[in-house]
This record gives C-alpha cells, structure tokens and sequence, in this order.
C-alpha cells in the first residue's frame, strides 16, 4: 500500500493543487478477479467514469485521502459494482443534525436504515444452483471505545472492537434497526466515547473474497457534567459570592448556561433569571471541558431567602440539569448592642 | 532589554507610521512581533489564576476528512465503466478559511457562512451600566451595519446578532465598537480597520496581549474566563474568533486597559452547498429531538429480515 502511496504521490502533483494541499486524493478500483488495483488521482470532489472496466467478478471502488505530512490514510468510503453479487447501502439517524459525519450522545437513540437489493429469491428456479453471495448478505455490529482523551481512529490500523450483532439478509428488503443507545461498555457508562459500525458483507464465492457492500459509523459521545461551587448551602449570604463552574465532556453542539430562581430546587421553577455572563457555547467536532468563574451573580438575588441557581446543559436532544446549589440570602444588617435606661 | 514603556511607546509608532502597503504591513507586522516577543510575559502582577480550561490541541472540524463516493449503475455487465461520483471535506479550522491581520480584520480565503454573538459588555461607571455598540463590515467598502446596542444586561449570548451565508472568498470583515459615558457623549471609536491597539482578534491557541496586565493579573470578567486557559492563551471552537475591544480612553498597558469591554465571537463555517460527504440533513430523521423514537422490543429490525447468527 505504501509503496503505491508513494509513486502516487509523484504522480498526482496535479491535483494538490486542487485540494488542501497537504492532502492527495484518489480512487482505487480493485478487479475482484485478479486483485489489480487501479489508482486515479482526484480532486477533492467531481465526476469520472472508472479507470478500467468491471471485472467478470465485480469491482471494488475506494475513496482515499492521504495526509502528505503525517502520511495517515484514511479511506473515506467503498461501494462494490458488480454483474451479480447483491448490493446494499446504510444510513445513520441520530438526533444531531451535524453534516459531517453521523454523531450522538451515549444515552440516545439511533436508527439504521439497511436497504439491500440484488439477492435472489427462494422461489427463483435457479436458487438451488445460484452462488451463496446471490443468496444471503450478513451484517455485523461492531463497537469501538476510545481510549482516554482520544477522538478518533485515525493511525490505528486494527482497532479492536466487541461483536455486537452479527446476523444475515435472505431477502430484498429495507429495513431499520433501532437502537435506545449506544452498546459501548465501560465502567462508567456516561463517560464512554467511541464509534459503532455497521457493516452489510457479501458472500466470498468462486475466488472472489467476502466484499464489504457498504458501512457507516455513528460517533458516540459521553454526557457532560457539570459542577456549581464557592456557595455553602447552611451559610446565610449578605452577598453572594462569585461561582465556579467545571464542565466536563461538553457535547460537541451546545450552550451551558446558569440559572437562577427563587425558593427551593423544583421541577417546574417558574420565573427565572438567566446569568447572561455564563453562557459556554461549544460548536466543535468533539467534547470540550471549561471552566469558568462567574462573578456579580449577587445581582441576580433581588429578594432576600432561599434561592436556587441551576447548571443547563442544552443539546440538539434537549435541555439537562448538570448541577444545581442552593442560595441562602438574608440582607438584614444585624446591629448588636444594649439599651441603656437612665434617669 | 528595554523598559517596558519604552516597548509600548515603540509598538504604538511602528503602528502610526507604516502606511498600509502589503510590504509596509509586513514589517509591520515583524516589528510588532519582535516587540512582542521582548515584552515576554514579564509584565508584573498577581499570580494569574489558575483555569482548567483544555488547552489546544490544535484540531479541526470535522475531526478526520469525511466523504463518499456513488458509483452507478451497481449491476452492470463485465467491461462496463461505470460513472463515479465523489466528494472529499477535509478538517478545517478558521486558519485554512480565513487570516486574521493583527489589527483583526479577517480576511476570507474561501466562500463561508458566518455568524456572530456578542459574548459580554463589562462598562460602567460606579454601579451604572453603560452602553456600547458594535458594527461589522462584510466587505472593505460594504457600510458599516449595527449589530448590537446595549448594557452588560442586554447581552444574550446564545442569540446570533448577525449572520450572513455565503460570502465570498477575498471578503474583508470589519469590526467597529464604541461606548457611551455616564453623560451620554462617546468615546472614540476603536476598528479593526484602524491601527489601534484597543482591538484585537484571536483563535484557538492564541496567547493574550502582554499589553493588557488585566489578564495577567487575573483581572478578568466572567465571559472571559471560559475562553483563558491557566498560561493565558485563548481556548476556542475551531472555528472560532473572538475580538476584544477596549472601549475607554485609557492607554495599553494602562490599569484600565482591559480589553474587555465588549467581546464577540465570530463562526466561520463551510457554506452548506459546498460540504461534501453525505448530506444528512436529507436524511429522513423524524425525531430531532431523539427520545421520541420508537424502539421495539425484542426485534433485531422492524422488518424482521435479519436474522441473528451466522449462517
């Protein structure tokens, strides 16, 4: 692969000049047969007709991009064209409308929509004699965690994921599977981060290997939290005193905000006051951590008694509660002294 | 080395007398980063607090290049090439979109979204709010256009104050701010289409000005600190810019000199049509606010075409 990388880098000086040039861009057409390999240098996007015909087995076209510095590779999407093999294609629904790539929250739902045409029926007269690859597609589920402060795959050639589902398709058909949540394990199951992956394969048959007809990854991320300190709940404040925050895992489309209301923590507080200076908004492509210190909020505690102030976290599935304190303000100037009656 | 007056002294005449041709600009720019690099962080003060903010780690968004690729017809006979289709979008950060001139002005490399907020407005006199305005530019001889007015309490940080899709590339954006005394007259403007050094814009990773003690001293307002780490250098969305202003008559490296007496953050984003890959917002979601998915029990898929197991 490395070596092909290399003359292809000579070869497409060209089209760096039509990317971000630190990247070189080609498709790789793969004959299923004989197992040689086309490579055509591309521009970041466009319309082309294949370098070579489709093979008697069917072909395999790869997008790739390489980053010409770190030589990382990262081959971007794949789709078989054949003359008889089934085909497939896979979607990812979440609730995070990010264009990019598909990407949701650990403690959401999914969908995946499978739509795989091409395989033969049970009632074909030919079904007894067709190849498996015409009868049947599998699909697999596979879950990757991330390690500890790490985004992405990228480097890893073989990361090692747990089998979540394998099963097979006898049948055209489009179907969804629903997902309540993600099924990445960890000890703690509101930090973990990770990628699932779908995958419809066709059969191996008649020398051609066992082909990859589509797969997609949705991204999974941890739930934030969030902690409100510098307040002491059985203390009677005169003036409230600036807050802290600490925001952990801030999913990557937010705004994180305070709050504050009188009397205690309830569901349904009615009028609330937001703290304009405590707004944290992240639109990024990964989780963010933030501190930040919020000082005047005594401006905010018009009334004396007890008060709640409320860390919101707010996301494209809703509005969480990280953290919540309560406030304690009582303004009466205690004076102590004596009367004194003299005649 | 030189007092450090004397270095501000110079940094405010390099900005004075280099007219603006590209080359004087250069010098400019080299001269005001020697001066920079003398000052160092020597400036005196508290010890600065101590934030947890993450430092940069200099990524891009998306995280990794995303895309895809249509081949069609998928059934064809032997021999037959086929039509391909593709696209590529390659991790981007305001850096690779745009270029921020130390004055602030960004200065658009390709066609972008954009959008604004103001993040804070810290001016008053004694415990009076008081009001200041800000106008951007899209485009060196666009008018000026007013997109904020108001007092620290007017500030809604999760409104967008402007927002204009698809501007072009070779774009100049401008930022202009200025604030009201206590009797109602204004101050001078301060522009990122000037050479003052009461605003200046940064990105992700950018360090604070040494001539402004305010952020040293840790001297600095709530909106603010989200965006400091613990050594001082800005902690932004990759595609991020916040411009500081300040909006007082004090001078840099003055007590006052804060540079943050309006802030605002500005999002470049790839214009829609442009992004590659799969295009998701056409994908048939019906449950934008997730939990109303439907989940059945005990099914694999609702069709109940796959089976588990290996055949």
């Amino acid at each position: 692969m490395k070596r092909s990388l290399v003359s292809l880098l000579a070869l497409c000086s060209s089209f760096l000049q039509a990317s971000p040039e630190e990247y070189v861009n080609f498709v790789r057409q793969i004959q299923q047969d004989s197992g040689i390999e086309w490579d055509m240098g591309i521009r970041s996007e466009g319309v082309k007709i294949s370098p070579t015909g489709v093979s008697a087995a069917g072909s395999f076209f790869e997008l790739w991009s390489i980053h010409d510095q770190s030589v990382t590779e990262y081959r971007l999407d794949e789709q078989y064209v054949t003359a008889y093999t089934p085909n497939a294609s896979i979607s990812i629904i979440t609730g995070d409308p990010y264009r990019a790539v598909p990407r949701t929250r650990v403690d959401q739902p999914f969908q995946v929509q499978i739509s795989v045409t091409g395989l033969i029926d049970e009632s074909d007269p030919n079904y007894a004699t067709a190849p498996d690859a015409a009868k049947w597609v599998d699909y697999t589920n596979y879950a990757f965690a991330y390690p500890e402060g790490v985004y992405s795959f990228e480097g890893e050639k073989n990361p090692v994921g747990t089998v979540v589902t394998e099963g097979y398709m006898e049948q055209t058909a489009d179907t969804t599977v629903t997902f309540a949540a993600t099924n990445l394990t960890g000890p703690d199951l509101t930090r973990v981060s990770g990628e699932e992956v779908f995958t419809i394969t066709a059969q191996a048959d008649f020398g051609v290997s066992a082909t990859i007809l589509d797969s997609e990854k949705v991204q999974i991320w941890p739930i934030a939290t969030g902690e409100i300190s510098g307040l002491n709940p059985s203390r009677y404040y005169e003036e409230v005193p600036p807050v802290s925050v600490n925001l952990e895992n801030l999913y990557p489309d937010s705004t994180t905000y305070l709050r504050v209301y009188e009397g205690p923590r309830r569901e349904y507080p009615g009028k609330t006051k937001t703290v304009n200076s405590s707004y944290v908004i992240i639109e990024d492509s990964i989780p963010r951590d933030r501190d930040l210190t919020v000082k005047g909020i005594d401006q905010y505690f018009t009334e004396e008694g007890l008060h709640t102030i409320e860390l919101l976290h707010r996301t494209p599935f809703g509005t969480d509660l990280l953290d919540s304190a309560e406030v304690n303000v009582d303004r009466t100037i205690e004076i102590n002294g004596g009367v004194v009656d003299q005649e | 080395m030189l007092p450090k007056r004397s270095l501000f002294v110079i940094l405010l005449e390099i900005r004075k007398n280099y007219t603006r041709s590209p080359h004087a600009r250069m010098i400019r720019k080299a001269a005001q980063l020697v001066v920079f690099f003398a000052l160092g962080s020597s400036l005196l003060g508290d010890a600065p607090r101590i934030l947890s903010n993450d430092v940069s780690n200099g990524h891009k968004d998306p995280y990794t290049p995303i895309g895809s690729i249509s081949v069609t017809p998928t059934v064809v006979q032997p021999g037959v090439r086929p039509r391909m289709v593709w696209g590529i979008e390659y991790p981007q950060a305001v850096a690779d979109i745009s270029e921020l001139d130390p004055n602030g002005t960004i200065s658009l490399q390709q066609r972008v979204d954009l959008k604004i907020r103001v993040m804070g407005v810290a001016l008053q006199a004694g415990s009076t709010q008081l009001p200041a305005a800000l106008w951007v530019r899209v485009g060196a001889s666009a008018p000026w256009e007013l997109i904020f007015y108001g007092r620290e309490s007017d500030v809604r940080p999760d409104e967008i104050v402007f927002q204009k899709s698809d501007v072009p590339a070779n774009t100049q954006i401008d930022f202009s701010a200025r604030s009201q005394t206590a009797s109602g007259t204004w101050y001078e403007t301060q522009s990122t289409s000037g050479s003052s050094l009461s605003v200046i814009g940064m990105v992700n990773g950018d360090r604070v000005p040494d001539f402004v003690p305010a952020y040293e001293q840790g001297r600095i307002e709530s909106f603010m600190t989200q965006f400091l780490d613990e050594e001082n250098h800005v902690v932004l969305g990759p595609r991020d810019i916040i411009h500081t202003f300040e909006l007082g008559t004090s001078s840099p490296g003055a007590w006052w000199f804060d540079m943050q007496d309006i802030v605002c953050m500005t999002t470049l984003s790839q214009v829609e049509e442009e992004q590659s890959g799969v295009d998701r917002s056409q994908l048939n979601t019906d449950f934008a606010q997730a939990g109303n998915v439907q989940v059945i029990a005990g099914a694999v898929d609702d069709r109940g075409v796959i089976t588990l197991g290996r055949r």
